[in-house]
């Protein structure tokens, strides 16, 4: 007997793949359906060869950079040992203070201002290949105690906040996303205002803007901006970069160009801050 | 053998992608390794394939990053326009592989955009274009060879449908 075999439509199974994968979208950005093992199946496979050919890649670029380093090391020690002896006298000068804060907090019945932070070293094992965002995935989840909102930072900067973690693995979304905002502070004048990428904006080095400012705010070029801590995910007092453009407006809205302290086209190990964040209220700023 | 030799390719691309071309980057614009193949192996393949290779890779990509899930119908649709392409353009060597990885490229970048747009994030639309501009020029001049390497890699005997079991089935 012959087979009648029953012809579909492409159109109509490429229909049907496309309902799918919008309803898979729907369910998994409502956040009412989590497919662990399948994120934990591809992470397996793939993070392991990118942290492979992530240190491929970081090796030979620092070979070739180590060759043009050298020399300009001598004249560089010379620097470094003259900004040595001036820290050790800023070091003095920051313990009094510290010390000073303390008694006072305690005469005003504050308690100390936080903790010792805990800090996780993180390898940056893959980035985003959009040119549009900019987020990164580290080697440490959360079996080395990383949890979601963790701030990330490098040694000098703050990079960003941890998004998304996994046993082994976290994703990070850096604060130059378009889609990223950081409650910040500056330095100098205390001025409070949104610290928002600027990745899909531009490609000329304005990487972050900063938003939000009071009017009367009156910045300088080169003003420190640091984290308020008012966000919730951000400890206080981290460096975020420095105040280069002090005028522009985007339609009707006044910003300041920020540029970021961490390079963000050489993140190759971060830091990730452990445990919550103290949230501050503007009085306690 | 065929798909095998496919998905060696796009894992290979994807960890490029996601490793070394970020460090290959001209003007803090990054060319798009994974559109470069994709592209071709739907106009070559046909549009269900295409549109099941760009569907997996972008549900990957999806996963990997915080992208607002969006790779994957943005390539699945994409492959399977080039795929349509193919079946119904022979493509040459030159014409037909850059007009459909550029109209890609540009169709793929739009869509992200309109996602920032629309989570008001501010899009300064003149440097947008010149960085969707110079991405797809960047993305076309790794495309095209890729293009040229695969058709030349389907004259290969193990990469017939057939080989080793006497038939086969292809889109086209």
């Amino acid at each position: 007997m012959r087979k009648r075999s029953i012809k579909i439509p492409g159109a109509v199974i490429f229909g049907v793949v496309i309902g799918v994968i919008a309803l898979l979208m729907l369910l998994t950005t409502t956040g009412l359906v989590r497919i662990p093992f399948v994120d934990t199946v591809i992470r397996v496979v793939f993070v392991p060869v990118q942290k492979f050919a992530a240190s491929v890649v970081q090796n030979t670029q620092n070979y070739f950079e180590d060759i043009a380093f050298e020399r300009d090391l001598k004249v560089e020690y010379q620097n470094l040992q003259d900004q040595y002896k001036q820290s050790l006298l800023d070091l003095n000068e920051m313990e009094e203070l510290r010390k000073e804060n303390e008694r006072l907090r305690k005469l005003l019945g504050r308690s100390t201002l936080e903790g010792e932070r805990e800090y996780i070293l993180a390898d940056v094992v893959a980035m985003d290949p959009s040119n549009w965002f900019s987020s990164f995935t580290i080697d440490v989840g959360k079996r080395q105690g990383v949890s979601k909102n963790d701030a990330v930072v490098t040694e000098t900067a703050l990079v960003g906040h941890v998004v998304e973690v996994y046993d082994d693995y976290a994703t990070v979304m850096a604060i130059i996303d378009g889609r990223s905002a950081v409650h910040g502070l500056i330095e100098r004048t205390r001025d409070n205002g949104i610290v928002r990428g600027n990745l899909a904006i531009d490609q000329q080095d304005e990487l972050c803007r900063m938003v939000y400012l009071p009017s009367s705010a009156e910045l300088q070029f080169g003003d420190k901006v640091l984290s308020s801590g008012l966000d919730g995910i951000y400890p206080k007092g981290l460096l975020i970069g420095t105040v280069r453009d002090l005028s522009s407006t985007a339609g009707s809205e006044p910003y300041v160009v920020i540029d970021p302290a961490a390079d963000f086209r050489r993140l190759e190990e971060v830091l990730v801050i452990r445990g919550e964040v103290k949230a501050w209220t503007q009085e306690e700023q | 053998m065929r798909y095998a030799v496919y998905a060696i390719l796009i894992f290979i691309a994807m960890i490029l992608q996601t490793t070394v071309v970020p460090f290959l980057s001209i003007l803090d614009i990054k060319p798009d390794l994974l559109c470069a193949l994709l592209i071709p192996l739907a106009l070559i393949q046909g549009p269900l394939t295409g549109a099941a290779l760009g569907g997996i890779c972008g549900l990957i990509l999806d996963m990997m990053f915080m992208s607002g899930g969006f790779y994957c119908p943005v390539y699945t649709v994409l492959c399977a326009m080039a795929g349509m392409l193919g079946k119904r353009v022979k493509p040459d060597r030159f014409v037909i592989p850059a007009l459909a990885g550029f109209i890609a490229y540009v169709l793929k970048d739009l869509v992200t955009l309109s996602y920032l747009f629309f989570g008001r994030v501010d899009i300064l639309f003149s440097a947008a274009l010149v960085k969707l501009l110079l991405g797809s020029v960047y993305t076309l001049i790794l495309l095209l060879p890729i293009y040229w390497g695969l058709t030349a890699l389907e004259r290969l005997p193990f990469m017939r449908s057939d080989y080793g079991r006497g038939g086969g089935i292809r889109d086209d």
